[in-house]
């Protein structure tokens, strides 16, 4: 099996669009959280949550654009800013040794009730257009981007909840060491599904409501008064080469990938039981061992700020550790939940912690819940120098997910 | 009645690569704006919706220009008051 690293990375977010903004938000606690009028004009007692502001598209051709709503264009930018932080030629992606793994939980979701909207209403499917569908697909990500860029190998979206980013990285990862192709894409991309989805994520967790006129407290993740999620958008996008040829090459990698475990707790479409996320650590951290790994720096976690997720991961974490654990923070409540793209976020937000050696804190952590003691929180920033780092989330269905990370 | 003519061009310049000066009356979509078959099915459903109203694939094979799209506008536009 080959060695696996990261060269680039490339973000969108609502704590900002680019990793020079989005380091500065982590290193300053500088949240990506606001009011949102049309939450309130829709009837949510939550009215706050992440946006992705400001989108600069120019860097992507227009005949590009025609193809891609949001979730794709996030993803474009973002795998625009990847390719040329890996300072890798775009003409090398034009192979079929490149492939592209992009998830997501809804695709183009805001496309597809849009184009429901008009035909309802004209009863003409002649008002729809022709481009819709690719729009909407949920490859739609990663289709664009192997049809912009020329990749030639592996073009899908892996789909697996709050999971997506993480698998999709994870399997990235598998297919650069398997051999199959030497250099991938990946992560994972959501636009805002406010008008589709965020309700039903109130119904079954609640948002926060506390906090509409104090935005950026609002995601409380292990805090006594925690009250759900605050959701966001937007993508994350890695560049995985094969370590010696982008050594051979003069990468200058993030990281280099020991450890991908994934598994789900075969138990509830709603209800986590913790069983997958032990399971899914236990296998990300023996692979690490395998590389040599001895001792995990930080620990980036799911943190949503549920009342009984938090509860669950703290005791898993506690579990698997034992006490002290490493560093543990949540950045959600910093960015939010942007629920398909999170994995994908959290990942480059420990990429870029392991680089410039500091752990963001779990902002708002004021009280810790008795529940979820016993880990390391962090609630202050810490320049800490990390030598390896672990990510890991927890999606609806039972998924669980976990990537480890080692400094080169 | 808003100027059907700058509501068409804007239409154009959303869909095609083109630079604003290019779109002018007798251009043909498809030999002097390059435009391709998915440009010419999202040029006549923008026109539809911008302006609320209906294009039959014959009408649709006989906008080929510019101004054949702003006199199809304008004539839609027209027969609406009529009927209204």
């Amino acid at each position: 099996m080959r060695r696996v690293v990261v060269t680039g990375l490339g973000v969108v977010a609502s704590i900002g669009n680019g990793k020079d903004e989005v380091l500065r938000s982590l290193r300053e606690s500088r949240s990506g959280i606001e009011f949102l009028p049309e939450m309130k004009e829709l009837g949510f007692r939550c009215n706050v949550g992440g946006r992705v502001k400001g989108l600069d598209v120019s860097g992507v051709p227009k005949r590009a654009l025609q193809s891609m709503a949001d979730v794709a264009r996030f993803a474009a930018v973002a795998a625009s800013e990847a390719i040329e932080d890996a300072k890798l030629l775009r003409e090398t992606l034009k192979s079929d040794r490149v492939a592209v793994v992009v998830g997501t939980s809804f695709g183009g979701i805001n496309e597809l009730t849009k184009a429901e909207q008009l035909l309802l209403k004209h009863r003409n499917p002649a008002r729809l257009g022709a481009t819709g569908i690719v729009k909407v697909m949920h490859s739609s990500a990663a289709a664009n981007l192997a049809a912009w860029l020329g990749v030639r190998g592996r073009s899908y979206a892996i789909c697996s909840s709050f999971c997506s980013g993480v698998d999709a990285i994870g399997h990235a990862y598998e297919l650069i060491a398997r051999g199959v192709v030497d250099v991938c894409l990946c992560g994972a991309s959501e636009e805002s599904s406010l008008r589709q989805a965020w309700g039903c994520l109130d119904n079954w967790s609640g948002l926060p409501v506390s906090w509409n006129d104090q935005p950026e407290r609002a995601c409380r993740p292990y805090d006594v008064a925690r009250e759900g999620p605050v959701l966001s958008e937007g993508s994350g996008i890695v560049l995985l080469e094969a370590r010696d040829r982008a050594l051979e090459r003069g990468a200058d990698p993030y990281a280099e990938i020991v450890g991908y475990g994934s598994a789900n707790d075969g138990f509830s479409m709603f209800e986590p039981s913790g069983e997958g996320l032990a399971e899914c650590l236990r296998q990300a951290l023996a692979a690490s061992e395998e590389h040599g790994v001895r001792r995990i720096d930080y620990i980036n976690s799911h943190g949503t700020g549920t009342k009984v997720h938090d509860a669950l991961e703290a005791r898993v974490i506690r579990e698997i550790f034992g006490a002290p654990s490493p560093p543990v923070s949540s950045t959600k409540a910093l960015a939010g939940h942007s629920l398909g793209a999170t994995g994908a976020h959290e990942a480059i937000f420990t990429l870029l912690m392991l680089r410039h050696g500091f752990v963001a804190p779990t902002v708002n952590l004021e009280r810790i819940a008795p529940e979820c003691e016993g880990i390391s929180h962090v609630q202050t920033l810490r320049e800490l120098p990390l030598d390896t780092a672990m990510t890991f989330n927890a999606g609806l269905g039972g998924s669980n997910a976990c990537l480890v990370f080692r400094k080169p | 009645m808003e100027n059907v003519e700058e509501k068409v061009k804007s239409v154009l310049l959303d869909v095609l690569d083109v630079k604003p000066e290019a779109i002018v009356p007798t251009a043909s979509f498809i030999d002097d704006l390059n435009a391709t078959s998915i440009d010419i099915v999202e040029i006549l459903t923008a026109l539809q919706n911008t302006f609320d109203m209906n294009i039959s694939d014959e009408e649709a094979q006989k906008i080929q220009t510019v101004q054949d799209a702003v006199d199809f506008v304008k004539a839609s536009v027209a027969q609406k008051k009529t009927r209204a």
